[in-house]
């Protein structure tokens, strides 16, 4: 049975990520997404946060589903749907989480890495097997009847879908019959919750009849199994568990085999009682592996929407505005207040939103200000990309851009912004991966690439890399301190529709709005007017 | 007694040195295959392949049959009747460690059982196959004589009714309030059907908790004494059948059974490989000239399969008044490979098995000898010298006139005059004994100077990398080959090309 909250064809694999989610994640700075999805701390009353709590694993599926893109509005309107319905029932979201972790925890206690299923092992093994299977039926039926329960307020075709696939798989006929059989081998295995009864002792015993055949040496063989089931005896407690040895003296009679008459027929009947309920769990090897699928899927799927719940909580909190990204078609990049979400995260909402439209654009290179807000711009492009396309809200008024799957980062960290012929060599080595890997239609984000060398080298090797890629048809957004570089592009393509040259603004008086507009490059990156304002003018 | 290995099998005792057959083997790597080939079945298996065929018309008598026996319809029955052969050896086997005596004679039942049926099911299903081989029309029409025979028809008929007697027996044992009662009879199943009905498509057997031991536990022997009691009369003819019929084994048929094996195995072998995209061929008769398109290093193929490389294919073509290959060339590009695929060519055509390749023509050999330098020997240049001229002895000696020689890298430790000199001299020797070969080496000037020399070479292409294709060619003085090293591949002409 599938779960498909996440796609509505297929459950969850990491098939089809990014290239290099782990550069995409570092460069970006994604991990304060995470963290924020993972902040246990949704208001749960509609009132307060009581408590506050990190949990990894919300953080660890929100990382991993974002890292492999949508590939179609229909895909992402199908999450984004999940995602609203999730937000508006919080409550119902949480307890799927929990009742899903409750269950994977318990059978991680009952040692579910040292079981496999389907194998016969020991008796305690088979005791634990039936444990695991009743965990597992309560648990799919729980989540079942919540589902049914909250069906009123639901829109989203995933959740509804589940929710009526579970109500057809898991049928009352079925409930019916899978106590049934649960009952029927509970002699064997402490399933039910103990009953203090006052006045006696409840002693499960089985009654079985096989039919056999006895060909092979006339040893018993081809064994069919006819009846089974638990009977329930009560002993009273006044005169102690001996009274049962009152059917020991009348089973001693001719034309049958007594089970006192020897330890060893004793033994042959217990080898009888573990291979019939063996028997019976081997039909149920199948649906603990299908369930303990679901419930690995369902727990990891719901996770990563009470991640979003998480996150959009966060963005609620900051006054930060999101939108959900609508389809769009043809080339197309609009945004409207674009925030950056990680810094906005981090200074608490009271970021710049920029405001424009890159449709048709398929290099864009900005140039200007240190400190202006350049880096910051780019990255916004990235992250809201990157939301959008795992089906998250974008932190924007608006944003429409064109699905783009293979993005790739190349971005000089500041640690590694260090004069050396190592550093250029590892930055050559990137972008030759990134080269070989491009994929279609494929997006590049360039931070301050090579600028490791000399400016002269580096706006050589940069020209040349991005010219070949540009002329190759790759969609590149540069931001740049290569002024040769920048100069030389402008020069040639002054003209070309295709090309956009951007600036940190920065206003007459000198000050910083630490917007991005169009704008032609500079011949400075006003490095001299920070080192004077730092500095002074001597 | 007749044979499926040979027509006359009496001359089959003066076998090959089982020693020198190793050598050539493990140097053609051909024991990598047979083990490969050989695995999961018989132990006695490995012995037929270590030893060729006595004449040439057993070359073709074999051939004959293995063309019969790899047709789908002759493979299956065989295939199965082989399934029935271990089947049986399993019920006699169990037989043997039984304990009780009706418990024995139940087993022996079986077993009979299996045999007569497995007979019959295989004199059936060949009747339906186009069988054109000698060997296999001998087998056939002498088990249509056995199985008509008198004797076979009444063992026939008892053991098929008692079987089916025994078969029918069922009883109905119910386990409850600390007792087992024994009825005779069948039930409802009803619990294993509302398993299935709640698990549709599920289907499981119980697994017995009295298998596993020949003796009786002490539940099954109290539930046998109750059952005994109350089918006299079968046990009785039981007993009857038994001294009837002390045993059953036919000579002609043993033989037959283990022979079998020898094409069965093969023919199983070169399906799995067929699965996988490697074909082999019949070799067709040649006269003089040796041919092969599309032949590969099967040892090769099976290592690489296992890691998912590609097996570079050759050709092959030696005219009849040619003697000997020389193949030259770089290191690491497919020469020993080559020299290998030759000897495994040569050795599948005598067994008289499909080869490795698209399509080939073989004459016939009298023998096949190899001469592999020992490779990383940690002995002194003059003790490995001395060490392959020992070695290099018997093939001087004992080759008869004829026979096809692989040699790879003879000498490498001598001196480079000596080594040529050598070596011309090995291969004048060879020549004049009218023997065909390969001679794999480092020393270009031996494919000079002879008509019956043909000098091949292993190619590299224009930027010097090994192509693992070998063409006939003049011989080169061997050049060193310089790879350039290309970095990162991102000036702006590089990603240009890199596009394109």
């Amino acid at each position: 049975m599938n779960v498909n909250l996440l796609y509505s064809d297929k459950e969850w694999s990491s098939a089809g990520a990014y290239f290099d989610w782990n550069s995409i994640t570092k460069d970006l700075g994604l991990n304060a997404i995470f963290k924020a999805a993972g902040n246990d701390s949704i208001i749960r009353t509609n009132k307060a946060v009581i408590s506050q709590s990190q949990d990894s694993y919300l953080s660890h599926a929100v990382k991993r589903v974002m890292g492999v893109p949508l590939k179609s509005f229909e895909e992402i309107k199908y999450r984004q749907d999940i995602v609203k319905d999730c937000c508006k029932k919080q409550n119902m979201t949480d307890s799927l989480y929990h009742i899903s972790g409750t269950v994977l925890d318990e059978w991680e206690k009952l040692g579910r890495k040292n079981n496999s299923i389907g194998e016969i092992g020991t008796k305690a093994k088979l005791i634990t097997d039936l444990k695991v299977l009743k965990l597992l039926v309560d648990g799919i039926i729980e989540i079942r009847d919540l589902l049914a329960d909250n069906a009123d307020g639901l829109s989203s075709e995933g959740l509804l879908g589940l929710s009526s696939r579970l109500q057809k798989e898991f049928d009352e006929d079925k409930e019916e019959q899978l106590t049934t059989l649960l009952d029927s081998i509970s002699f064997f295995a402490d399933i039910y919750a103990r009953n203090r009864d006052e006045e006696y002792f409840n002693v499960r015993v089985p009654k079985i009849r096989i039919e056999c055949g006895l060909k092979d040496g006339l040893k018993i063989g081809d064994i069919r199994l006819d009846e089974l089931q638990t009977n329930v005896i009560k002993y009273s407690k006044q005169y102690g568990i001996g009274s049962k040895v009152k059917g020991k003296i009348s089973s001693l009679s001719p034309g049958v085999i007594s089970l006192y008459k020897d330890q060893a027929i004793q033994e042959d009947a217990e080898a009888i009682e573990f291979l019939v309920v063996g028997h019976v769990y081997s039909y149920c090897t199948q649906l603990v592996q299908e369930l303990g699928s679901f419930f690995d899927q369902f727990h990891f799927q719901i996770a990563f929407y009470l991640g979003a719940v998480n996150i959009r909580s966060q963005m609620q909190s900051y006054r930060i505005e999101y939108c959900f990204p609508d389809e769009c078609y043809g080339d197309v990049l609009e945004y409207d207040e674009l925030k950056e979400i990680i810094l906005s995260i981090e200074l608490k909402g009271k970021t710049v939103g920029n405001t424009g439209k890159l449709s048709g654009k398929q290099l864009v290179v900005i140039t200007g200000a240190n400190q202006g807000g350049k880096s910051t711009f780019l990255r916004s492009l990235g992250v809201a990309q990157v939301l959008m396309q795992c089906g998250l809200p974008v932190p924007a008024k608006r944003f429409r851009s064109s699905i783009r799957t293979s993005i790739f980062t190349h971005f000089t960290r500041r640690e590694d912004s260090a004069m050396n012929s190592g550093r250029l060599d590892e930055e050559l080595r990137r972008m030759d991966r990134i080269v070989s890997n491009l994929g279609k239609d494929p997006l590049v984000l360039l931070n301050e690439s090579f600028a490791t060398t000399t400016e002269k080298d580096g706006s050589r090797i940069a020209y040349d890399i991005v010219k070949a890629l540009k002329e190759e048809g790759v969609r590149i957004y540069t931001v740049t301190h290569l002024l040769s570089f920048a100069q030389q592009m402008y020069e040639e393509s002054k003209t070309d529709e295709k090309v956009c040259f951007m600036c940190a603004e920065h206003l007459d008086d000198g000050k910083r709005t630490f917007k991005i507009i169009p704008h032609e490059p500079e011949m400075t990156s006003f490095g001299l007017e920070l080192y004077d304002q730092i500095l002074g003018t001597h | 007694m007749f044979s499926l290995l040979s027509k006359n099998p009496s001359d089959q005792n003066k076998n090959n040195d089982h020693q020198s057959m190793n050598t050539i083997l493990t140097d053609l790597n051909i024991d990598q295959i047979l083990k490969r080939i050989s695995a999961e079945w018989d132990k006695d298996l490995m012995d037929m392949y270590y030893s060729f065929p006595l004449t040439r018309e057993d070359e073709d008598y074999r051939r004959d049959i293995y063309h019969d026996i790899k047709m789908d319809d002759v493979f299956t029955a065989f295939l199965e009747y082989h399934g029935k052969i271990r089947e049986r050896k399993n019920y006699s086997g169990r037989k043997d460690d039984a304990y009780e005596l009706i418990q024995k004679q139940t087993w022996y039942l079986r077993e009979i059982y299996t045999y007569v049926s497995s007979l019959d099911a295989l004199k059936e299903k060949l009747d339906k196959c186009t069988i054109s081989s000698e060997g296999l029309k001998t087998f056939i029409s002498y088990l249509n004589d056995h199985l008509s025979g008198d004797e076979f028809s009444s063992l026939r008929t008892d053991a098929v009714s008692l079987w089916k007697e025994l078969s029918d027996f069922h009883v109905v044992l119910t386990y409850e309030k600390g007792r087992f009662t024994l009825t005779n009879g069948t039930t409802e199943r009803a619990y294993d059907k509302f398993l299935s009905e709640l698990f549709p498509g599920e289907e499981h057997e119980m697994i017995n908790p009295f298998a596993g031991t020949e003796y009786f536990s002490n539940l099954e022997e109290e539930i046998i004494k109750l059952f005994q009691r109350k089918n006299k009369n079968f046990f009785k003819k039981l007993d009857k059948f038994c001294k009837d019929f002390p045993q059953v084994s036919d000579d002609q048929i043993t033989l037959f059974e283990k022979e079998m094996i020898y094409y069965l195995a093969f023919a199983r072998f070169q399906r799995s490989m067929s699965d996988k995209g490697y074909e082999m061929c019949t070799p067709q008769k040649s006269d003089k000239k040796l041919k092969a398109s599309g032949l590969y290093d099967l040892a090769l193929a099976l290592t690489n399969m296992d890691s998912g490389k590609e097996t570079i294919p050759n050709e092959l073509f030696m005219d009849e008044d040619e003697n000997f290959f020389v193949l030259t060339g770089p290191n690491q590009g497919g020469k020993t490979t080559y020299g290998r695929s030759l000897g495994q060519l040569v050795y599948f055509t005598k067994m008289g098995f499909d080869v490795p390749a698209i399509s080939a023509s073989v004459p016939y050999y009298t023998n096949l000898w190899t001469h592999f330098s020992v490779e990383e020997s940690i002995e002194s240049g003059r003790g490995k010298l001395m060490d392959e001229l020992e070695r290099l002895k018997p093939i001087m000696h004992e080759s008869q006139e004829g026979a096809f020689v692989v040699i790879n890298e003879l000498f490498t430790t001598a001196a480079n005059y000596d080594a040529i000199e050598m070596g011309k001299r090995v291969l004048k020797y060879l020549i004049d004994k009218k023997c065909k070969g390969i001679y794999v080496t480092h020393l270009w000037e031996l494919s000079q100077n002879s008509r019956n020399i043909v000098s091949l070479r292993a190619t590299v292409d224009k930027d010097n990398i090994q192509t693992f294709r070998i063409e006939r060619s003049e011989p080169v003085e061997s050049n060193c080959i310089n790879r350039q090293v290309v970095k990162y591949g991102l000036t702006y002409d590089q990603l240009k090309e890199r596009f394109s």
